[in-house]
């Protein structure tokens, strides 16, 4: 705005009391599709990575257990693991990342 | 006698140092067979101190570097009414060099002195004067059958010298913890767990840090490294086949078995790449490669012979 023009009047638009603004009818439903696309397409995701994880064949000899990055956690021979009850698997030497401070030992070597 | 009492027996023990009581257990470390053991055992420091005791009675009577029965067997290549605790030792490292197809030989000794491994290790050590490769030819290392074991007497074949570093320390520390419960020997990372509950033990020598977890029993957990007891040009697992330091992608090697004395075996056989023989009794084991990255190799069912497949953990 330059010196000497003169300063807008008009002053800014509100809507009159006691009315309603018109209701869109195709924004609204646009918008319900996309959520409803959105929803189906989540569920869809997870449902893939369900399947995928954490225990996938490897080959027909053995079973690969995977963490949700990919990173192995166990091998199993296909048969050990089909004869194998919660009980021998919960008696198994088990390796897990990072250092635990409730150890009572470590290995390394000398 | 009170465990004050008993704490200040120690210090008749020289380097052996009581570390804690914990409830209704006693822990103490000292310095035995080239590395720091910790002792932790159920009850007062009794127990733990027999232990501690026997271990260096059994160091005494087995190590090439100072006088010993062992030193006098290499001077003289013979030895008349050798002690019991010998001929158990040499047994059993006969019986592991049989299992590791002669990879794991006490007949090794002349080999490893030719290289440079001529006096105690201490970290450090290899960058010190003496531990230069010897001169003249590389000797050779004589068949296990040429060892003449009895009660009566040890004859080496001609020209050898026996070093027990394989397979000694395993079996001491089953040795002395024999008949004994709710115990932890950690003989520098060659670690006897014997417990009612599960027992989580560190794994350490990747790029980066695991633990294992044990369920209750006994178990024994054994590491070898070809990057420690380096020297310059060498290292302390030597070859037979080559008279050469191992050379294989691995550099450190982790065993979990039942019994500590041939887990610590099979952890040579994986630094040889050699196949682990069922007989050594392994439940599980991992390799780490130079980058330091961690790999479990599956060894159950893998026969004499067959080659290996490894699976990396990470």
């Amino acid at each position: 705005m330059t010196p000497g023009e003169a300063k807008p009047t008009a002053a800014p638009v509100r809507p009159k009391p006691g009315r309603r603004p018109k209701f869109d009818k195709a924004a609204s439903t646009t918008w319900l599709l996309a959520a409803l696309i959105g929803v189906g397409a989540g569920a869809t995701w997870q449902l893939l990575r369900a399947q995928a994880s954490p225990v996938q064949a490897a080959s027909p000899t053995q079973l690969v257990v995977v963490d949700t990055s990919g990173r192995v956690m166990a091998v199993y021979p296909s048969l050990a693991l089909n004869s194998a009850s919660q009980a021998q698997l919960g008696t198994r030497v088990t390796l897990a990342p990072g250092r635990s401070r409730s150890a009572k030992a470590s290995t390394r070597a000398s | 006698m009170t465990d004050q009492q008993t704490a200040r027996s120690y210090r008749r023990l020289p380097g052996v140092h009581p570390r804690a009581t914990t409830g209704s257990k006693t822990s103490l470390s000292f310095n035995a067979m080239g590395t720091t053991v910790v002792i932790e055992a159920q009850g007062h420091y009794g127990p733990a101190r027999e232990m501690a005791a026997e271990l260096r009675r059994l160091e005494t009577g087995l190590t090439r570097f100072h006088e010993s029965p062992v030193t006098q067997l290499n001077r003289a290549g013979k030895l008349s009414d050798p002690e019991p605790v010998l001929l158990e030792a040499l047994a059993w490292a006969v019986e592991a060099c049989r299992l590791s197809d002669g990879l794991v030989t006490p007949l090794i000794g002349r080999l490893l002195e030719w290289h440079g491994y001529r006096q105690s290790w201490t970290e450090g050590a290899g960058r010190g004067a003496g531990w230069e490769q010897g001169q003249g030819e590389q000797p050779a290392v004589p068949g296990i059958s040429q060892l003449r074991l009895s009660p009566s007497e040890v004859v080496l074949p001609a020209g050898a010298a026996i070093d027990l570093g394989g397979t000694a320390k395993g079996w001491a520390v089953e040795r002395v913890a024999a008949g004994r419960h709710d115990v932890i020997i950690d003989a520098g990372g060659d670690v006897l767990v014997d417990s009612r509950q599960a027992t989580e033990v560190n794994l350490l020598g990747g790029a980066e840090e695991w633990h294992l977890t044990l369920p209750p029993g006994r178990w024994g957990v054994a590491t070898s490294s070809v990057a420690r007891r380096a020297w310059r040009g060498a290292h302390h697992l030597i070859d037979p086949r080559t008279g050469r330091p191992s050379e294989s992608p691995w550099v450190q090697a982790t065993v979990v078995g039942r019994s500590l004395k041939r887990a610590e075996v099979a952890t040579k056989l994986l630094l040889f790449g050699a196949p682990v023989p069922a007989a050594l009794q392994v439940e599980r084991a991992w390799v780490v490669d130079r980058a330091g990255d961690v790999f479990e190799q599956d060894v159950r069912g893998v026969a004499h012979g067959a080659a290996s497949s490894f699976v990396p953990a990470s």
